[in-house]
């Protein structure tokens, strides 16, 4: 009778094992699924240089300690990419402004040359540089995105017209300082500067949400 | 002694034909994962200077199928966020930093409630966005083949009901309504 009972009893337990063994929820289903999804990496494949020497896997910001990769750090620095992204994309604007009026100063000093346009043109052209670079240093040294794909797309153009107007004010720059020394330069000059404004503003225009 | 045989022959009786129930209910149901190379998800977001749909082609997804009914009981849904490509880096990039991608970063959708009308399927679940769970219905088109089940329909959801605010370029935001696509293939033989 004993035994009996002890069977009954195992056999009731296994039956009820059974049942609930057969959970088939949505619930239990999603469970599944996660254990095979892929994690969400923390940087991309493919990281701009600037960006990688400060922000990679081995980058400057990691191996000092500053700034470790972990996920609560790179969701912080999603943050901080915004905001410079942001200060960035003002930057930008605030420079393509500066470069316009520059436009209409170096004209006038095409045609008019006087020493307070001269002047102004040169107080002008320290403003875009500043302004320039600090947009420039902004996009550089910002925190990694998330994804980086391959593949032609606005960024990208922006990207390309970016290394158009930096060659460009690089050498508006640098014939600039010659203009003194060897005034038949100016034409150069002011082609050079063209070209970068154009580029600059087609960069501008380019990039969209 | 009679009360105790009797007992056991009720208790082992209950355990055969619930085994065998179970048996036979367990063989007509079987989860069956989608085909990832047949399956994509998509969403629409309508900015005012434009308007864009960003595509994932790695659909994880599983249903509970009854081959007896031939009726899905239940089903699964997660998607990695970061693997919805709109063509535009920079705009995903962008919208992975806005649904906090690191902290939340798959979709989930799940269902225990489908009803079947035809081709037609209402699907009574919750979808979890940006760590807010919803409940949704969703209608969908089942397609059968030969050896397969296409199940492939559109929703529409607000961001703001999953705490998400809209993106903005130059100051000016998008819509809160995203479409949503499915297409989704699942191999039943």
């Amino acid at each position: 009778m004993f035994n009996l009972k002890w069977i009954a009893v195992l056999a009731f337990i296994f039956s009820t094992v059974q049942v609930f063994s057969q959970d088939t929820s949505a619930d239990s289903l999603l469970t599944d699924l996660e254990l095979i999804e892929p994690k969400q990496e923390l940087l991309p494949e493919h990281i701009f240089i600037t960006q990688k020497l400060l922000w990679g896997k081995k980058g400057v910001l990691r191996t000092t300690g500053l700034a470790p990769l972990t996920a609560e750090n790179r969701e912080v620095e999603m943050k901080i990419r915004r905001t410079m992204l942001k200060l960035h994309q003002l930057g930008g604007f605030v420079t393509l402004a500066g470069m316009i009026a520059q436009g209409f100063v170096g004209a006038k000093l095409y045609s008019h040359p006087t020493s307070s346009l001269r002047d102004a043109h040169e107080n002008l052209g320290g403003f875009v540089n500043t302004a320039y670079t600090t947009t420039a240093l902004l996009a550089f040294t910002a925190p990694p995105p998330l994804v980086n794909r391959k593949g032609l797309s606005t960024i990208k153009v922006h990207k390309g017209l970016a290394m158009v107007h930096l060659t460009g004010m690089i050498a508006t720059n640098i014939l600039a300082g010659q203009l003194y020394s060897h005034p038949e330069l100016k034409p150069y000059h002011r082609a050079a500067a063209y070209t970068t404004f154009a580029a600059f503003a087609a960069a501008t225009i380019v990039i969209k949400f | 002694m009679k009360y105790s045989k009797a007992l056991f022959v009720l208790v082992m009786v209950f355990v055969m034909t619930s085994s065998f129930t179970l048996r036979r209910s367990a063989e007509s149901k079987k989860k069956i994962m989608a085909d990832r190379k047949n399956s994509e998800i998509s969403y629409t977001m309508i900015h005012p200077l434009h308007e864009w749909t960003g595509t994932s082609k790695e659909v994880n997804c599983v249903m509970l199928f009854n081959a007896e009914a031939n009726k899905v009981e239940s089903v699964a849904v997660s998607v990695l966020l970061s693997t919805f490509d709109s063509k535009n880096s920079n705009r995903d990039s962008h919208a992975l930093e806005v649904l906090e991608a690191i902290k939340y970063p798959t979709v989930k959708l799940t269902s225990n409630n489908i009803q079947q009308s035809g081709d037609e399927l209402t699907i009574h679940g919750n979808l979890t966005f940006h760590n807010v769970t919803k409940p949704i219905t969703i209608v969908a088109k089942r397609i059968d083949a030969k050896k397969d089940v296409l199940v492939e329909g559109n929703f529409n959801i607000n961001i703001n009901d999953y705490q998400i605010e809209a993106p903005s370029l130059m100051g000016v935001k998008t819509k809160d309504e995203i479409n949503m696509n499915f297409k989704i293939m699942f191999p039943i033989l």
